[in-house]
């Protein structure tokens, strides 16, 4: 088939774009067909024929000329003249209700004494059926002999010891069920004598007494008995308990109890923690202590801990008693109430009693002015820390005014020591947390004035403030210690030093200050106590720490001669401290014998920081590094080894700091001591050591190469960057070294998984700072890289490709291969090998022309450029070359062949190709095969039979190829009718075809057959020709 | 169900100028299966296996289309109209106009700014598609060898066509050594463009063999290590389609031209509404005809004649998973269809002188619990003991391959014990029936037996419904409904309480509209799928049809 002429039209409209191209061929002497190729503008086009048969050449001018103008007339215009498709303009560059009033009211404790003695005298019966009518006591008695123990009544002993087992009724309310006995028991602890522990003991040892009356009454015993008698009870006690706890108890070492109590299955012994409770020695406590604070609210443990809490207000523990709020405080219930699961216990119900209960406790404590008020409140207080808080929260209240909640609101009873007379928060009635009265927010600034509850009895008992002051870990607890405490200017006047230096050290501003207005008072410019200075200018209150300050520049002389104030001032909390240390340190020089001390101060308390300080020790150790210089060097190696093993990278790069000057002294660091550095976690400290290793002789870094290799391959993006001059150092001088490390880091790309962003860090390396290392570099390598899955090694791979491998050192099929190859530049370098090496290909056209078949667009684009070239001609583009190329499934490399075929085909090859044309499955090339059977399979039935297969699969498409079907039936028809063999073969195909429901190609197959039978009537028909019968039209009506 | 294959290395198929090698890479992880020879039809073998490929990747399933671009520009387009809506009203239209002019001037612009970015990530995302386009694949096919033939088959993603291509050694010529059973190749989207390159003229070498043909080049993957999680659907959907072969059909042979008449009129139609069947109509002695719904369209295969005895209508649905057969009709002497029953798989063996393929198609290509609970293709045929069991599959395995009577005559069992062992073992994946030779052949689907408790049944209720059934405690009653369909009513009684049911099931036998007493119904309605009662109720009915096998 020769291309006689062709038109390619363009339609650029909105945003389509497309092509429609129009060819003239000859297929035969003086026979043409018009065919056409149309479609999105750089897609795959369709094709279609407007010549079913070939026609006469002026018949296809026709045709071809009528086509062009139908579309021209549509808007298509010619591709040579049209307008350039708009270029995509390139994007530019830019491209409570106020709680009681605490001691307000001033009662006769006497005469409240007088009542509750009156009731307690009052005997009878308890039934109160009529209340008003017999004047029977409204008070149960019960509550009378409770609130005889609390206010400490000695008086009530004999009527309290004169009722026991007095109760006869069976219900609780009336002091049955051991009630009665059991607040006896509680009272007579309270305020009992000589005579109470005879009738306790009575109580304990009676056997028809209750288990809890028997509990309460021992807890009492333990109050009002002798030392002797109390400890020979414990140890009774003690023998009593499980073997492993036995010995533990009488070692008398506090450690071990708690490790044997720790492996004790509490849970399967609840008893035990209330039997510890009674024993409460030296030994056991803390273990206990422990216990009560983790044991699970929940049965079997939870029953004892009551126990334990009743106890505990009964002996005033305030240590215990706060433990218990404090769980209570921040343990959430296990159900909540009317929602009761079996075996379940502490409920909301419960937990909200006792929450109330504990204020309750307190509260009566301070409305009878019992200066035990105090210790139990510093006990409830104790245990809160600031890590108790929540976040302050803000609800929609009342008449849209936001309701703000502070970061202590949800605890009760902390909330009313700290806030019983507060103007900022109250308790509303039935609320379960505090809410900040309008128009306080949270985070202000706490008023001047005290909130407190009994603020009279904290007076009375200072003691209690300076231990919360000591130990208390929470903020709002400080703002109220302190304050409190400076309402005790007589107490603090006797303070001793330490205790002051307690005050000052604590990280609470409102506890420093009052440390520094006794630090104020006490000042004397003649006489400074250096210790205190320092204190208070590490203290965490920013006034004292200036005047501190001030004072310290005053006395100038003899703060540099002191270590420890210059110790304290250079590891200050603030860091104004630290500030002024350095300013100090700096101005001034220091004697060697101080510096060296200060040296040693620092570096010991660097060592004992906690891991969150990192602030502080790279402040502490930027001082040293500066204004220290000359002292550092002394420092021995296993203190810098030390203090490289520190968690904190500041004190790791005091370290490594060190290290370097130690360096400079000697020029001796212990190998291990570099890998220690090179692998710290922190970046500085490996940039140190870095620095180390750089310092090194160039000859013993090239010897360490897989070291190099590592540091290469790194996580660390430092330690990568850091290692790339020396590997540049040694790629320079030491070209065994340099080839080892290419080696090992090609081998680690294709080998290793390496962590985010090495592969492009050893791509560049191997790129740019390693290129004279690529000439050893083999093509067993280089294949490798490119077959690799990694995206770097196959860029590495096509570099090296570029330079390391001669055109002529890869067969032709690995070429190819390269072509569908992902990387762009290996498919460069693979087009420049076939550019190179002309001759080959040329050569071997075969197996060269299926580069066209490449993966990629570019690579077959290229391809379709390089064979169209003036090098290739019809001698190389024999007729097996072009059927290879169309063998291809891709259609834009059909075309391709298709344009091949019509420039450079030779008619020799015709009868071959055609053949192998038809063996193809795709449509469009069997439709293109069809222009080519008019030449050369025509009155050759040889080539007739075995193209049987192909006509058959043409005339089987489903609605598909009407071009070709036409063409291929002419075809038969024609060939059909030449002789007798041909008709034969034709005809079972044309029956088959016959069997279609498809009305056309029925018609089709049925007039070809009867048209052979005409030509060739010797020819026997597989269908029966029914004679014509003529029906007579019936007649119309009205006609005779 | 996760499965595990070990491939060495990827399957090939290397094409030069004088010849293409097909090298198929077995899984290295079972018994060694192999077999090499040379294609003497190449091209009717390339036709079929690209059927085969077909059927692989067949996925009838509807995916809804995409139109998050076009309701993107439909709110853009209704916030314009809003806004017009406004301007007219406050009379500053002209402005507004203006404004939008502009706007839709910087839209533009921004677009064409973005176009060569557009295009560039499009082309990315079109270059990621065909480069994970393996991941596609299920389940890589199986290959089988055996004395007088190889075998591939595989299942569709769809779950619903199953393929076997068989080709005896007559296809081949220089066959070498090979050894018999059953493999799993590697399989990738690559392979098929390759097949299409098999011609007459060139030779082509076929071989199975974990070796390969050529030197592998140094350093590529050595070892392929798959891991494929197939849903048990899946799998219950093959051993389904799998056991229905070896149920007795009802059977006739189509003209090739047959075929393409189906083919054609479903190439010429496009269903938009409902019933999507194809009836069969079968009348002893006369040519078979096929009735397409809802146009009523009747094709009359003349050169068919329905040797059966009775006359029957056989409706199937699925139909358009035909068009697999399409690329077999030049190749093809005859096809046979075996048709079981309404609803029930259907298959079309294809004719191709040496080769087979079967075409099998569950009873609907959505198997989905509309269709739940229609025939139970996996329940027990016959009671046999295992012991039986165990003695037929080992009798079976001595020659790979055997009709039911020889097998009985040379075991000395019975011929129905035989069946019942053998309708066993399909259902368990280990042996599959033929339909082209009428031959039971040994043929293990996985490396370890199935589970064949968890694959019976698709959930428990289908296993309740199973128990209903079984223990009569249901009752039903149809009547037939408008456009076809039915309604079934009835009661359910399960331990103490007595459930009322009701469903209708569609002209397209699909459950459409259920209701139930139970909790599960009333918790769920039909979100989860119908409850156990309307499946007792629906299979209690289904028995009552007329089964071809039952």
């Amino acid at each position: 088939m020769k291309l006689v002429k062709q038109t390619k039209l363009v339609f650029h409209e909105g945003r389509s774009d497309k092509v429609y191209e129009i060819d003239l061929c000859e297929v035969g002497t003086n026979q043409f067909v018009v065919n056409f190729r149309y479609g999105k503008l750089g897609g795959p086009l369709k094709d279609g024929s407007k010549t079913v048969a070939p026609v006469k050449r002026d018949e296809a001018d026709r045709v071809f000329d009528k086509l062009v103008r139908s579309k021209v007339d549509s808007g298509y215009v010619d591709a040579s003249t049209a307008r350039p498709a708009a270029a995509a303009p390139v994007p530019t560059a830019r491209a409570a209700a106020p709680p009681p009033a605490p001691g307000t009211v001033p009662v006769s404790r006497d005469a409240r004494a007088q009542k509750v003695l009156e009731r307690l005298a009052q005997t009878g019966s308890d039934r109160r059926w009529f209340r008003g009518a017999t004047g029977a006591p409204t008070w149960p008695l019960e509550r009378a002999i409770w609130r005889a123990g609390e206010l400490g009544i000695k008086e009530a002993e004999p009527l309290l010891i004169a009722l026991i087992n007095t109760a006869t009724s069976t219900d609780v309310e009336g002091g049955g069920k051991g009630m009665r006995d059991y607040c006896i028991a509680w009272a007579l602890g309270r305020c009992g004598g000589e005579a109470s522990v005879r009738a306790l003991g009575a109580l304990y040892g009676d056997r028809r007494s209750l288990g809890h009356v028997k509990r309460i009454a021992a807890e009492s015993l333990l109050l009002l008995s002798d030392a002797a008698s109390n400890d020979e009870f414990k140890a009774h006690h003690i023998d009593a308990l499980p073997a492993p706890l036995k010995a533990a108890a009488r070692s008398g070492k506090p450690e071990t109890f708690a490790t044997a109590l720790d492996a004790f299955p509490l849970h399967q012994h609840a008893d035990v923690l209330h039997e510890l409770y009674l024993i409460d020695t030296p030994t056991t406590r803390p273990a206990f202590l422990d216990a009560i604070g983790k044991s699970p609210l929940r049965a079997p443990l939870f029953q004892p801990l009551r126990y334990i809490f009743k106890a505990a207000e009964l002996r005033r523990d305030a240590r215990v008693f706060g433990i218990f709020g404090y769980r209570v405080e921040t343990t959430a219930a296990n159900y909540q109430r009317g929602y009761r699961r079996s075996q379940e216990a502490y409920g909301s119900a419960t937990r909200s009693y006792l929450r109330r209960r504990i204020w309750r406790v307190l509260r009566r404590l301070g409305q009878a002015g019992d200066p035990d008020y105090a210790k139990l409140a510093a006990g409830v207080l104790l245990p809160f820390t600031d890590a108790d808080a929540v976040e302050p929260r803000e609800t929609p209240g009342s008449r849209g005014r936001p309701v703000h909640w502070d970061r202590f609101a949800p605890f009760h009873a902390f909330n009313y020591i700290l806030y019983g007379n507060s103007q900022r928060y109250e308790l509303k009635r039935n609320g379960k947390a505090w809410r900040m009265k309008s128009p306080h927010r949270p985070g202000a600034t706490p008023p001047p004035e005290r909130e407190e509850s009994f603020p009279g009895l904290w007076e009375r008992y200072p003691a209690a403030l300076m231990q919360l002051c000591a130990e208390s870990a929470c903020t709002p607890v400080h703002e109220f210690a302190g304050k409190a405490l400076l309402a005790c200017p007589a107490f603090l006047a006797e303070l001793e030093l330490d205790d002051v230096l307690l005050l000052l050290s604590r990280p609470y501003d409102a506890t420093a200050r009052v440390g520094f207005v006794i630090a104020k008072q006490r000042y004397d410019a003649a006489r400074p106590n250096m210790q205190l200075l320092g204190a208070l200018a590490a203290s965490a209150h920013q006034p004292g720490r200036a005047q501190a300050f001030t004072w310290i520049d005053e006395q100038r002389a003899l703060a540099l001669a002191d270590s420890g104030l210059l110790a304290a001032l250079v590891m200050g909390r603030a860091a104004d401290t630290r500030a002024f240390a350095k300013r100090l340190l700096r101005s001034s020089t220091l004697p060697a014998q101080v510096g060296q001390l200060l040296v040693g101060r620092l570096v010991a308390a660097l060592l004992a920081l906690p891991e969150t300080d990192n602030e502080l020790a790279m402040d502490a150790v930027q001082t040293m590094s500066t204004t220290l210089a000359s002292h550092l060097a002394t420092v021995s190696v296993t203190v810098i080894r030390d203090l490289l093993a520190h968690p904190l990278s500041g004190v790791q790069e005091l370290g490594a700091e060190l290290l370097l000057r130690h360096d400079s002294r000697s020029g001796l660091i212990p190998a291990d001591l570099i890998l220690a550095v090179l692998h710290s976690p922190h970046e500085n400290v490996r940039a140190v050591g870095m620095r180390l290793l750089g310092e090194l002789p160039e000859a013993a870094i090239a010897s360490m190469d897989q070291l190099l290799i590592r540091l290469c391959t790194d996580a660390n993006a430092d330690i990568r960057n850091a290692s790339r001059p020396l590997i540049v150092r040694v790629a320079a001088n030491f070209p065994d070294a340099r080839d080892k490390i290419v080696a090992g880091l090609i081998d680690s790309l294709l080998r290793r998984k390496l962590a985010e962003d090495v592969p492009s860090h050893v791509l560049r390396l191997l790129k740019d700072d390693l290129v004279r290392g690529h000439a050893k570099v083999d093509k067993d390598t280089i294949w490798r890289l490119l077959s690799s899955g990694s995206p770097h090694a196959q860029e590495l791979g096509g570099i090296l490709l570029a330079s390391n491998i001669k055109p002529d050192a890869l067969d032709l099929d690995q070429i190819i291969k390269l072509a569908s190859h992902e990387i762009l530049s290996v498919r460069q370098a693979a087009w420049s090998m076939y550019e190179h090496d002309l001759a080959r290909v040329q050569a071997n056209m075969a197996s060269a022309v299926r580069i066209l078949d490449a993966k990629w667009d570019d690579s077959r684009q290229w391809a379709y450029n390089f064979f169209r070239g003036p090098k290739f001609s019809r001698t190389h583009f024999t007729g097996e070359v072009l059927v290879g190329v169309i063998d291809s499934v891709r259609d834009d490399v059909q075309a391709f062949a298709r344009e091949l075929l019509q420039k450079h085909f030779d008619e020799a090859d015709g009868p071959t190709v055609l053949l192998k044309l038809s063996e193809h499955p795709s449509r469009a090339v069997q439709m293109f095969a069809t222009n080519y059977l008019e030449r050369f399979a025509a009155g050759k039935p040889d080539k007739l039979d075995k193209l049987m297969p192909y006509f058959t699969s043409v005339l089987s498409r489903v609605n598909q190829g009407r071009i070709a079907k036409h063409r291929v039936l002419e075809f038969l028809k024609l060939e059909g009718s030449r002789d007798v063999p041909s008709a034969n073969v034709v005809i079972p195909l044309l029956f088959r075809l016959a069997a279609t429901i498809s009305i056309e190609y029925r018609a089709s197959a049925l007039e070809v057959m009867m048209a052979i039978h005409r030509a060739r009537p010797e020819v026997a028909l597989p269908v029966r020709i029914k004679p014509l019968r003529v029906v007579a039209p019936a007649r119309a009506a009205g006609e005779p | 169900m996760e499965f595990q294959y070990a491939f060495k290395g990827s399957s090939t198929v290397a094409n030069r100028p004088e010849g293409t090698d097909l090298s198929f890479s077995p899984d290295t992880k079972r018994e060694p299966t192999y077999f090499s020879g040379e294609l003497r039809k190449g091209i009717a073998f390339r036709e079929a296996i690209s059927a085969l490929h077909d059927v692989v990747v067949s996925d009838l399933r509807f995916k809804p289309k995409d139109k998050s671009g076009y309701k993107e520009w439909a709110a853009k387009q209704e916030a314009i109209d809003w806004d017009q809506v406004a301007a007219q009203r406050a009379g500053v239209a002209t402005q507004i106009k203006e404004m939008q002019a502009k706007l839709s001037a910087i839209y533009r612009r921004s677009s064409e700014r973005r176009a060569p970015f557009d295009k560039a990530k499009q082309a990315y995302f079109d270059y990621l598609y065909q480069k994970d386009r393996d991941a596609w694949f299920v389940l890589d096919p199986v290959i089988t060898v055996h004395p007088d033939e190889v075998f591939f088959e595989c299942f569709s993603q769809d779950e619903s066509s199953y393929g076997r291509l068989g080709t005896s050694y007559e296809v081949f010529r220089n066959i070498g050594e090979f050894a018999c059973g059953t493999t799993n190749i590697d399989y990738s989207s690559a392979l098929y463009d390759e097949f299409q390159k098999i011609r007459s003229y060139k030779t082509t070498k076929f071989q199975v063999d974990p070796s390969g043909f050529d030197v592998r080049t140094q350093g590529e993957e050595d070892y392929k290590e798959v891991k494929i999680d197939l849903p048990d659907s899946w799998v219950r959907g093959f051993l389904q389609v799998n056991s229905a072969m070896g149920l007795p059909a009802r059977t006739f042979d189509l003209h090739p031209m047959d075929v393409h008449n189906l083919c054609f009129v479903l190439r010429r139609h496009k269903e938009k509404k409902g019933p999507r069947s194809m009836r069969f109509i079968l009348t002893p002695g006369k040519p078979v005809r096929v009735v397409f719904d809802p146009w009523g369209i009747e094709v009359v295969c003349r050169r068919t004649e329905y040797h059966g005895t009775t006359a029957e209508e056989i409706r199937v649905w699925g139909r358009r998973r035909l068009h697999i057969l399409e690329r077999l009709i030049p190749i093809a002497k005859k096809f046979t269809v075996h048709l079981l029953g309404q609803g029930l798989p259907s298959f079309y063996v294809a004719d191709l002188g040496d080769m087979s393929f079967t075409l099998g198609l569950s009873g609907w290509t959505a198997n989905d619990w509309s269709t739940a609970g229609n025939f139970d293709l996996l329940a027990p045929r016959a009671e046999v003991d295992d012991y039986t069991k165990r003695r037929v599959f080992d009798g079976l395995k001595e020659k790979w391959l055997d009709t039911p009577d020889d097998l009985a005559k040379r075991l000395g069992l019975s011929r129905a014990a035989i069946l019942g062992a053998l309708g066993a073992w399909t259902q368990a994946g280990r042996a599959m029936y033929d339909l082209a030779k009428g031959v039971y052949r040994v043929r293990e689907l996985t490396r370890e037996p199935l589970p064949m408790a968890t694959l019976r049944f698709s959930n428990e209720r289908e296993e309740s419904a199973t128990r209903l059934l079984t223990a009569n405690s249901v009752q039903s009653t149809a009547r037939a409904s408008e456009g076809g369909g039915v309604e079934l009513s009835g009661t359910v009684k399960d331990r103490s309480h007595t459930y009322r049911a009701s469903l209708t099931i569609d002209a397209d036998a699909r459950i459409t509209r259920a209701t139930c007493e139970c909790n599960f119904f009333q918790q769920n309605k039909l979100f989860k799928g119908p409850c156990e009662h309307m499946l007792a109720l629906r299979m209690h009915d289904a028995r009552r049809r007329p089964v071809v096998f039952s």
